[in-house]
């Protein structure tokens, strides 16, 4: 059930319905009402793994009470692997078996050694990525004592499976969505206008910049060999476009459907392009996961306070990691490489304070253009099939056709695409002091304008809401 | 009391933005860019031939003793009348559609042949169906909207295909494919489900008159569905009949011998796969078809397609 699905629609209104209705009555019944919600929105994709998901939750709250009440270090200890082990230990089957088999079969036959190991033929659970690291980061925070564990099952579960960010997040803390599933919750009329202006600005970033985008990132970087530098340069940036308007626009949807069930999601987005530096860039992309690592990765191998050659180390492990975090491919793995490649001067540069000097002026524009040029480059080997197509690709848009005009099929249609995009991240550049866009643009204008800008989008994520495109992250 | 004011100002909300729909639709009629009585198919593939038929077949009884199937060759070069008046078979429906590759034609005839049970399956056919990218034909929801008679289900339908530009886009093209008879493009179908093109005031474009596809590669994937539409016929004690579509005489006459050589192994290939299982497999390029049956290389007029089967009933018959 897609977030941009009449079927969501459908389903979001009956429970929105339900969820206002039973608030009445009282707090336990609505978390009740949240948790079969979530596990009926789960089992649309496949039922089958609901089992994994009801398995992971109890394993995980049973793991986090042992933890919590037991004085034998050595006993939390083992509780903690235990937990950990097993939660990864599925992520690794379901995610990375098949990639580790072929890797290891490769590594053989390069050295002239046949083997023929098994493969498993099964799909990837859907959102195995991130409730996995949900359980993880509460298991290690009652073990490092930082929350009490929590006792009422029902609202350990919501915290794991709530169903606006079960698929693709974003990542949350117990230590925020807990205490808001443990309080009443009562309707809140600015929250939920709030949400529902955030859910139409995730539809437009998903519907009409996103899916379109896609068109033509697929058609680019499908027949990369029978194009030129230009026009492999546009497909790159088509999918720049497309990555971040569909995955923040997924955010926004969930933060808006969160919101009018009067619950807050962390932040995943803040205006990543506009960035003046990768750290920058790093800070307002896909925060929730970037924070995640730098919490229970980055920092338990020594962050910050360390060396700077150790600092450098660090970096690119969790980056590394963070990048296999995102599939069982090398190219994502090069894709962490690279970024914190690109994370190395400003390492090198820092005196362990952190009063990056923002450039003014033109140096800003410029700082922006080279940080958004280094991430278009490395958003090429996130969309490559394999590391030779993404550095052919490279090599490719660094030719002499860079100069000639780009020419591919649709390259009209595009056009209209290249004007969409150019409408957006100016709507973005204008309310990018907001948590999105949209959030307070039209607050000051009289109502029949307000609505009618509002119309406008909706008639606009109508129109192009023909060809539904799965969410990318969903693969994660 | 703040809910209360929610779902009063959404219900405003809703009913202004309902309001400039009518009058954005009441523009749209008044400068004849939209036009209620030729509303688009609804859409469930990304072809609009398929979508207009599925649209026919809805209003028609699609259960029939005998399909016709393929792609515009089978469309537009197979006559439902001529075959009723000569066999006296009236039991009979095209369900062809423009551009159908051997592959659309087996998922398309597996669906609807599941609820329908057909006794004869009759496949025309040429290389180019050979030649075809895949449609994306939504066939499980194309069946649920053939066969719900639910009011429910039947607005489920409508709402989960409803698709803006598609309706927008094509609300002149409906119009067009469905009145303007001298045209390759048109879709009035007959009561069988086929569209046979008069010659009179035919606009004939010499590009396509002197085309014949078989410079184009057909690819492995299509025999190997063209063998399980085979199969499928046999396994299911459905009688299976392939016809070999005809090429203009002044084309074909005219042809290279690399040209004949294609042809020559397309059929054959396609004839061994038929035969194998008993069932039959007409071809007819044995015989020459005057270039005044034709509005192009490949596709028959309405004359045409009576002849074509007309012969195919006489080379059927024992």
């Amino acid at each position: 059930m897609l977030f941009n699905s009449i079927e969501f629609l459908i389903f979001f209104i009956t429970v929105f319905s339900l969820y206002w209705f039973v608030e009445k009555r009282s707090l336990s019944m609505q978390n009740v009402l949240l948790l079969i919600v979530s596990y009926l929105f789960y089992s649309f994709w496949d039922w089958r793994f609901l089992f994994l998901l009801v398995f992971s939750t109890l394993l995980d709250y049973y793991s986090g009470l042992i933890i919590a009440s037991s004085k034998n270090q050595r006993i939390r200890r083992i509780w903690l692997w235990l937990s950990l082990g097993i939660n990864l230990g599925f992520l690794g089957v379901f995610k990375y078996y098949n990639f580790f088999v072929e890797s290891f079969v490769a590594c053989f036959e390069s050295m002239g050694v046949s083997v023929h190991p098994t493969t498993l033929q099964v799909i990837l659970p859907v959102g195995i990525s991130f409730y996995t690291f949900h359980g993880v980061s509460y298991i290690v925070d009652i073990y490092k004592r930082r929350i009490e564990a929590e006792r009422n099952f029902v609202e350990y579960s919501v915290f794991v499976c709530y169903f606006p960010l079960l698929v693709a997040g974003p990542i949350e803390r117990a230590t925020h969505l807990l205490p808001q599933i443990k309080k009443p919750r009562s309707f809140d009329y600015a929250l939920a206008v709030d949400g529902l202006k955030q859910i139409l600005w995730g539809l437009v970033k998903k519907v009409i910049i996103a899916d379109n985008c896609a068109i033509y990132a697929n058609l680019i970087f499908n027949h990369a060999s029978d194009y030129d530098g230009s026009t492999l340069l546009l497909g790159a940036l088509f999918f720049t476009f497309q990555i971040y308007g569909d995955f923040s626009g997924y955010s926004d949807i969930a933060l808006g459907t969160s919101k009018m069930l009067g619950i807050h999601l962390l932040k995943n987005f803040s205006f990543p392009y506009f960035s003046q530096s990768i750290p920058e860039f790093w800070r307002r992309w896909h925060i929730s996961l970037s924070s995640w690592f730098r919490d229970y990765l980055y920092i338990p191998l020594g962050g910050s306070m360390v060396t700077k050659w150790k600092k450098i180390r660090n970096t690119f492990i969790t980056f590394i990691v963070s990048g296999f975090w995102h599939g069982a491919n090398w190219t994502f793995v090069f894709w962490g490489f690279l970024n914190a490649l690109y994370m190395v001067p400003s390492l090198l540069r820092s005196n362990g304070k952190s009063d990056e000097k923002k450039p003014n002026g033109i140096m800003r524009i410029l700082h922006m253009g080279l940080t958004f040029a280094l991430v278009v480059l490395a958003w090429i080997f996130f969309r490559a099939a394999s590391l030779g197509e993404a550095f052919s690709y490279i090599a490719r848009i660094f030719s002499k056709s860079l100069l000639s005009l780009p020419t591919f099929e649709g390259i009209h249609d595009a056009a209209v695409v290249i004007a969409l995009i150019s409408v957006f991240m100016l709507i973005e550049w204008l309310g990018r002091h907001h948590e999105f866009a949209i959030q307070r643009l039209t607050n000051r204008w009289p109502r029949l304008l307000r609505w009618s800008a509002y119309s406008v989008f909706i008639f606009a994520v109508l129109y192009f809401s023909g060809e539904q495109q799965e969410f990318i992250y969903f693969q994660f | 009391m703040m809910m209360k004011t929610f779902l009063r100002q959404s219900l405003w909300f809703l009913l202004y933005f309902l309001g400039i729909s009518a009058m954005l639709f009441i523009v749209g009629s008044l400068t004849g860019k939209m036009d209620t009585a030729f509303w688009p198919a609804p859409q469930y593939s990304d072809s609009y031939s398929f979508n207009e038929k599925l649209s026919f077949l809805r209003d028609h009884q699609s259960k029939q003793a005998t399909y016709v199937v393929g792609s515009s060759m089978c469309l537009n070069n197979f006559s439902g009348q001529a075959y009723a008046q000569r066999t006296g078979d009236s039991s009979l429906m095209n369900i062809a559609s423009w551009g159908l590759s051997v592959k659309d034609s087996y998922l398309w005839l597996s669906h609807l042949a599941q609820l329908h049970q057909p006794r004869h399956v009759i496949l025309l056919t040429n290389y180019v169906d050979f030649c075809q990218v895949n449609k994306q034909l939504q066939l499980d929801d194309a069946i649920s909207y053939l066969h719900s008679d639910q009011a429910l289900s039947r607005w489920w339908q409508a709402i989960k295909h409803f698709n803006l530009k598609y309706c927008i886009k094509n609300f002149s093209y409906a119009r067009r494919v469905r009145t303007e008879s001298a045209s390759y493009e048109y879709l009035g179908f007959d009561a069988f489900g086929c569209v046979n093109l008069i010659p009179t005031g035919f606009q004939v474009d010499s590009a396509r008159w002197s085309d014949d596809h078989l410079m184009r590669v057909p690819l492995d994937e299509q025999y190997a569905y063209f063998d399980s539409i085979s199969a499928y016929c046999f396994n299911h004690q459905i009688s299976f009949t392939c016809l070999q579509s005809p090429y203009r005489a002044g084309l074909y006459s005219a042809m290279s011998g690399e040209k004949k050589q294609r042809l020559h192994d397309h059929i054959q290939r396609i004839q061994s796969i038929v035969t194998a299982r008993g069932q039959s497999f007409i071809d007819a390029n044995n015989q020459l078809w005057g270039d005044s049956l034709f509005v192009d290389g490949t596709h028959l007029n309405a004359d045409g397609a009576a002849s074509l089967t007309h012969f195919l009933i006489e080379e059927r018959e024992p």
